[in-house]
């Protein structure tokens, strides 16, 4: 049995479906022709009213019928005229016009496949690289479904071979390229009309170019930001050398979201970020640092200072041998500051001797 | 003579032209795109690479491509 040819059966196949288009769009000629026969119909009925008023000696009405005449004989003419101009007859391209065209594309981009089972034609073009960003080779594919529905641009899909996809849309392989369909731009009545006409080697070459040029006027993403990532905080998209990530925890957040440690001088976010008592900005080590130093700092103090909230004592080391085991025997006198000793206490003497005023308190037994 | 003249520039255009015997593709290019540059364009005369020099033949199908088309 006789191989089949993929290039034979695809151009007989594409020549039957531009024939479906094209009696599917053939323009249709009976508006036109309706609008002349109303414009006749109009004019008689204009000349046997003149001819009645002129019939009737009414000359003012007939002068009138007159000029209304005039106008609907225009009228005819121009509705002739309309109905006169042939549509442009694009014939069907034979098959070996197409079969041609699938040639083109072989030496145009280095191959053509073929599927018969998917029922597309697809061409792979050279990497794309736009502003120094690698895009890689696209595929150019021409489903035959979607062409018997529309001859336009989206007939195509587009799939990137080895995608690098825009940091913030993951469907975006291409400025110009968004779930695998290419807004086609300036390049959209051209490819219509080559895809109308049968000349497939111009549609694919149309889309090559448009894939190889990049318009900052109006991509799905700009390149500016194609490798950027979204800010953790604000979620605004970040170019890729003006992002910062932050020492503690690692996420990568825009300027205006981080800070700087005024102790170690590290970048921090703004969740990330404390201060201490004073008010300084701090990384969470730093401000670690300073709570344990601050801790330790008190827990000093504490020791140094006796159990009392009497602010007008203080404290002094009791020496040893003055400590009384016996609860019968007095305490020891605590020397009293100068500045004190006037000071009036509530229930107790000017000297600080505790038992002027005091109540008494009976013996430990 | 006629020749078939596809011009993808702008809205596009397809349609049989008559030239006169012995235009080369140059001539036919600087007649029909007189501010433009040959090399911003892809051009291809029966579907081949052609230089400037190329004396066209009757029934020759010539395109023109331009090489940056923006998309939106």
């Amino acid at each position: 049995m006789k191989k089949k040819d993929p290039a034979f059966w695809a151009a007989i196949r594409l020549q039957r479906i531009l024939g479906q288009i094209r009696r599917r769009d053939q323009p249709d000629s009976l508006p036109l022709l309706s609008n002349l026969l109303h414009e006749q119909k109009s004019v008689e009925r204009g000349w046997r009213l003149y001819q009645k008023a002129k019939a009737r000696g009414w000359m003012l009405t007939a002068n009138i019928l007159l000029t209304r005449l005039d106008a609907d004989i225009a009228s005819v003419h121009a509705a002739s005229r309309a109905a006169r101009v042939p549509p442009r007859h694009i014939p069907v391209p034979t098959v070996s016009d197409i079969r041609a065209e699938l040639d083109q594309l072989e030496d145009e981009f280095g191959g053509v496949q073929i599927s018969c089972r998917e029922k597309h034609i697809d061409v792979t073009t050279d990497p794309v690289t736009l502003q120094d960003i690698h895009l890689g080779p696209f595929s150019i594919q021409l489903c035959f479904e979607n062409l018997a529905k529309r001859t336009d641009a989206s007939a195509f899909v587009i799939v990137a071979r080895d995608a690098n996809p825009a940091a913030s849309d993951c469907s975006c392989t291409h400025p110009h390229v968004r779930d695998e369909h290419l807004c086609a731009g300036d390049a959209a009545m051209p490819i219509a009309h080559a895809l109308s006409e049968g000349r497939f080697g111009d549609a694919f070459q149309l889309i090559n170019r448009v894939l190889h040029t990049y318009n900052p006027g109006s991509p799905f993403v700009d390149l500016d930001v194609w490798d950027g990532a979204a800010c953790r905080d604000c979620g605004n998209t970040m170019p890729g050398d003006s992002r910062s990530c932050c020492d503690h925890c690692g996420g990568d957040y825009c300027d205006d979201c981080t800070r700087r440690c005024e102790t170690c001088d590290a970048v921090i976010c703004v969740g990330c970020a404390d201060t201490d008592e004073n008010g300084t900005r701090l990384c969470p080590k730093c401000k670690e640092d300073a709570d344990q130093e601050s801790e330790e700092t008190y827990e000093a103090e504490e020791e140094q200072t006796p159990v009392s909230d009497d602010s007008i004592y203080v404290s002094q080391p009791v020496d040893p041998q003055t400590q009384t085991e016996n609860a019968d025997e007095p305490s020891p006198q605590i020397p009293v500051p100068a500045h004190a000793q006037d000071a009036q206490l509530p229930g107790g003497a000017a000297d600080g001797g505790g038992k002027a005023g005091a109540a008494d308190l009976p013996a430990a037994a | 003579m006629k020749i078939f003249y596809v011009n993808n520039n702008g809205g596009g255009f397809a349609d049989h032209i008559e030239i006169n015997d012995g235009t080369t593709v140059g001539q036919l290019f600087a007649e029909k795109m007189p501010h433009e540059q040959p090399s911003d364009y892809l051009i291809r005369v029966d579907r081949l690479p052609a230089s400037a020099d190329q004396v066209l033949q009757p029934g020759s199908r010539v395109s023109i491509t331009p090489l940056k088309i923006e998309g939106a």
